[in-house]
């Protein structure tokens, strides 16, 4: 029962995403997200008794829910406060792709033969979702910070599959992920920086000239 | 302890010395004096490897097993892989030799140890594509010689020309390895092996047979040079050092020679009519727009490239007149008119190599390549003009050169091919071959007139060519070498052809008649006449010493009278003498819709009606260039452009891409 109602919380906080005007909102947001991914996974943990879960729920929520959030915020102060998000379609429109998103992550999940019942079938279509809301994000903002951010919900999503499918992927594979995903983000927090450094804004339109 | 080894031992060991000290000499230049000198020595080795090879029956060795069965590494070797090894023995030696004189023109200006590891691992990668023994090792060895050659191309880089031809032939050498990659692929796949021992005469569909038979001459067409397949060699040929020139006209275009006789006449063996008549057709196309081409040229080594476009034409059509030959169940008449081919093969690397080493020479003290600013070398280089003559003779196909020997036989085949078709058809087919043969060795003879005449007769036309002196003792000796053997091996041709022979017997069991010489082959020639240029020789001499003895004793003529040169009072100046340029004007106008040359005559000093200073200019276009090539080039770059719109360089667009890919993915995956 409380895992349905996090979970109903987590896709609640992914659509958020998609209507926050500025990214400081919107780290805020993922920092939640993150949190209740862990909750989630030690919920699960609880629930099978698996050792190897309740590490990953506590590196869950100690990196992508507190870490990552700090360096991003972190970033955020120093190129200038609370900047708003620019994005290529509108907040409306995107809320409503986001719905569709969601849709299309029940249409395929149907089609899969799971077992009614099981955890796969209830969440499985969520992460879908989350995968391709990430992925969403990262196509229409145009602030290279906010990539990163779409990067994470897209992990975010990853790690629930794994969660609900297979009860976490082995335990190496997720260590050698959360690393990823922390390197990433301080690549992003540092590039993010000197673009804004170099072009005064963090707009990507500004590496159009790179191409050759 | 030499006899106890193998000819494929001796060539491996060849093989691996060049590449070893090619390798040491790019590392260090320390090791430059012996490379040179072992690197003679492994070209000896090759030649031995080459006879014995054509003597000694066959053998096969693995040296390295891969992973896969298809990535092992494999030798072998039979008699037409001995004649190959010959021929790539020969024509090494003497490119070495005569680079140990030649280098010095680079000394100081360019790096002369990658030169001489380049020509080193040239040799060692060529003798690996005749003694793979399988796919894999054919192929790698392929796309090595090819990528060493292109960066033997590029020697001189900084040349904008040079630049443009290695583009060129990098592309087109690699558009003829990916079909070639295809063909042997599809022939393994039906002969279920990738070893050549285990790929003869395959069964497969007629269809995929057809197709591996295309793309084998797609892609060793490209490589020899075949028209229109053609436009690397004449850009890639001249603009290397001359030895290597040699070496990539005299015998890398032959490895496209063996490969396609390794797919065709071993693997696919029996094969339709048609096969045979295509092959014939478009060697016969390369021969004479070779040839036309060649004579529309000032730039002497380009000459010698577009003739050696002529030359691999007229080795295809001997190719042609075997296959339709051994269509037609002769099988007698097919292999000696694939011994034509090999041995016309063979003269060529000879005299081709010695006619780009002199033309090097001639470069090397004039710094020109140009015809029209030559002349009156042969008091200047004596030596060198003797040697040009023994080639330019041989190419003529004047007996008792060698050349002569190859478009002899050549003839005879195609008259063979011309008698033994029930189908007028055919006869009329052959009767055109033997058209284009006669027309194109008129027009070499005259195109070789040409190039001797304007190098080295009547006087200097320019500073360059008045300071010429005679070359460095190696390359008179690599020269020297060439031009012996271009006269033995016309002299002693029946022994020669005897040797070249057994190369054959590779392919086909037939016998070839006794004596290949006969003039004609005993069904269709009552009498036996043979040919023999010994004979022959030795008649001409008596007859002229008796002529001369008549006209001196007994006649009491008095021998000539030397006077300078009627000039109408004038002064003798060299601006009077025929250019290159100008003896072959005929032909530029009678070949004017092929070669499409184009004039100006510009007035650049003085006034319309006293002026003082000209410009003319006279270019010659390729004509598969701009038929060809230039729409298929317009069309790729307009898909190009077509591409690039995808291509906007917003990140936001890439992952667009990824993302509508993968929600298509996701809707489509049942």
């Amino acid at each position: 029962m409380l895992l349905q109602a996090l979970s109903v919380v987590l896709i609640l906080s992914t659509l958020g995403l998609l209507w926050m005007k500025r990214i400081i909102t919107a780290i805020k947001i993922l920092s939640a997200q993150s949190l209740i991914l862990g909750l989630m996974a030690l919920l699960i943990a609880w629930q099978t008794h698996t050792m190897d879960l309740y590490v990953m729920a506590a590196l869950t929520i100690l990196m992508k829910a507190i870490t990552i959030p700090i360096i991003l915020s972190y970033t955020m102060r120093k190129i200038g406060v609370a900047r708003e998000t620019e994005k290529l379609v509108g907040r409306e429109i995107s809320l409503l792709i986001g719905g569709g998103l969601l849709t299309l992550g029940y249409i395929v999940t149907a089609r899969l033969p799971i077992a009614a019942g099981s955890l796969s079938h209830e969440y499985l279509p969520i992460s879908i979702a989350m995968l391709l809301i990430g992925l969403f994000i990262m196509t229409t903002h145009q602030k290279a910070i906010m990539q990163g951010i779409g990067l994470i919900v897209m992990e975010n999503g990853l790690f629930l599959v794994a969660l609900v499918t297979t009860y976490g992927m082995p335990f190496l594979v997720d260590i050698g992920v959360f690393l990823d995903v922390f390197v990433v983000v301080i690549l992003i927090s540092m590039l993010t920086y000197r673009i804004d450094k170099t072009f005064q804004s963090t707009h990507t339109e500004n590496l159009r000239r790179l191409r050759g | 302890m030499l006899w106890s080894l193998s000819a494929l031992d001796i060539a491996i060991v060849g093989v691996a010395l060049c590449l070893l000290l090619g390798i040491l000499v790019v590392i260090h230049r320390f090791f430059l004096p012996v490379a040179k000198w072992i690197g003679i020595f492994a070209s000896l080795l090759f030649i031995v490897a080459g006879f014995m090879g054509l003597l000694n029956p066959v053998r096969y060795i693995a040296i390295g097993h891969g992973i896969f069965n298809f990535t092992s590494i494999a030798f072998r070797m039979n008699a037409m892989a001995g004649f190959f090894v010959l021929l790539i023995g020969t024509v090494g030696l003497v490119a070495l030799i005569y680079g140990l004189g030649y280098v010095k023109e680079y000394d100081g200006r360019k790096s002369v140890a990658l030169l001489v590891a380049g020509v080193l691992l040239f040799i060692a990668t060529m003798i690996a594509v005749v003694i793979a023994g399988n796919v894999f090792t054919f192929l790698v060895a392929w796309e090595c010689m090819s990528i060493i050659s292109f960066l033997l191309v590029v020697y001189e880089h900084e040349q904008r020309e040079v630049q443009n031809a290695g583009f060129i032939y990098v592309v087109m050498t690699h558009i003829g390895t990916a079909f070639l990659t295809i063909a042997f692929l599809i022939t393994a796949h039906y002969a279920g092996s990738f070893s050549f021992e285990q790929m003869s005469a395959i069964h497969m569909p007629l269809g995929m047979k057809t197709l591996v038979f295309l793309f084998a001459f797609i892609g060793f067409g490209t490589k020899a040079g075949l028209v229109p397949l053609h436009i690397w060699l004449p850009r890639a040929h001249p603009v290397a050092p001359s030895h290597v020139s040699a070496l990539m006209s005299g015998v890398m275009i032959k490895m496209a020679l063996y490969g396609f006789l390794l797919v065709v006449f071993q693997f696919l063996s029996n094969d339709p009519l048609w096969w045979g008549g295509l092959v014939a057709f478009v060697g016969a196309i390369s021969a004479l727009l070779g040839i036309v081409h060649a004579l529309g040229q000032r730039d002497q080594k380009r000459m010698l490239a577009f003739s050696s476009i002529e030359n691999m034409g007229i080795i295809f059509i001997g190719l042609g007149i075997s296959l339709m030959l051994h269509a037609l169940h002769q099988p007698m008449f097919a292999a000696f008119a694939l011994l034509a081919a090999l041995v016309h093969a063979f003269n060529h690397a000879l005299f081709k190599s010695l006619l780009f080493l002199s033309a090097g020479a001639v470069l090397a003290e004039t710094h020109t390549k140009n015809m029209d600013r030559l002349g009156g070398l042969i008091f200047r280089m004596p030596w060198t003009a003797l040697f040009t003559l023994f080639g330019a003779l041989s190419i003529a196909a004047m007996p008792p050169f060698n050349g002569f020997i190859g478009e002899w036989l050549l003839f005879q085949s195609a008259f063979g091919l011309a008698v033994s078709a029930h189908n007028s058809w055919i006869t009329f087919f052959a009767v055109l071959l033997i058209a284009t043969l006669t027309m194109t060795g008129a027009l070499v003879a005259m195109a070789f007139v040409r190039s001797f005449g304007m190098t080295f007769l009547a006087l200097p036309r320019s500073e360059d060519a008045k300071k010429a002196h005679e070359v460095h003792l190696s390359m008179r000796i690599a020269m020297a070498v060439l031009a012996a053997l271009c006269l033995v091996t016309g002299v002693f041709s029946s022994r020669w052809i005897d040797l070249l022979k057994h190369s054959v017997s590779t392919f086909t069991t037939t016998p070839i008649p006794a004596h290949a010489m006969d003039a004609g082959f005993a069904r269709f020639s009552p009498s036996h006449v043979t040919l023999s240029i010994p004979a022959v020789l030795l008649t001409a001499a008596v007859a002229t010493l008796l002529l001369w003895f008549v006209m001196r004793f007994m006649w009491k003529q008095t021998s000539m009278v030397r006077r300078d040169t009627w000039t109408c009072g004038g002064v003798l100046v060299p601006r009077m003498t025929y250019t290159a340029s100008g003896y072959s004007r005929p032909i530029r106008i009678a070949f004017q819709k092929i070669i499409q040359p184009s004039r100006s005559l510009n007035l650049t000093q003085g006034s319309f009606y006293y002026p003082s200073h000209y410009v003319y200019q006279s270019s010659v276009r390729p004509w598969a260039e701009a038929f060809l090539y230039q729409p298929v080039l317009r069309f790729v770059l307009y898909l190009a452009q077509l591409v690039r719109r995808i291509q906007n360089g917003q990140v936001q667009s890439y992952l667009a891409y990824l993302f509508i890919t993968l929600i298509v993915v996701l809707l489509l995956v049942k």
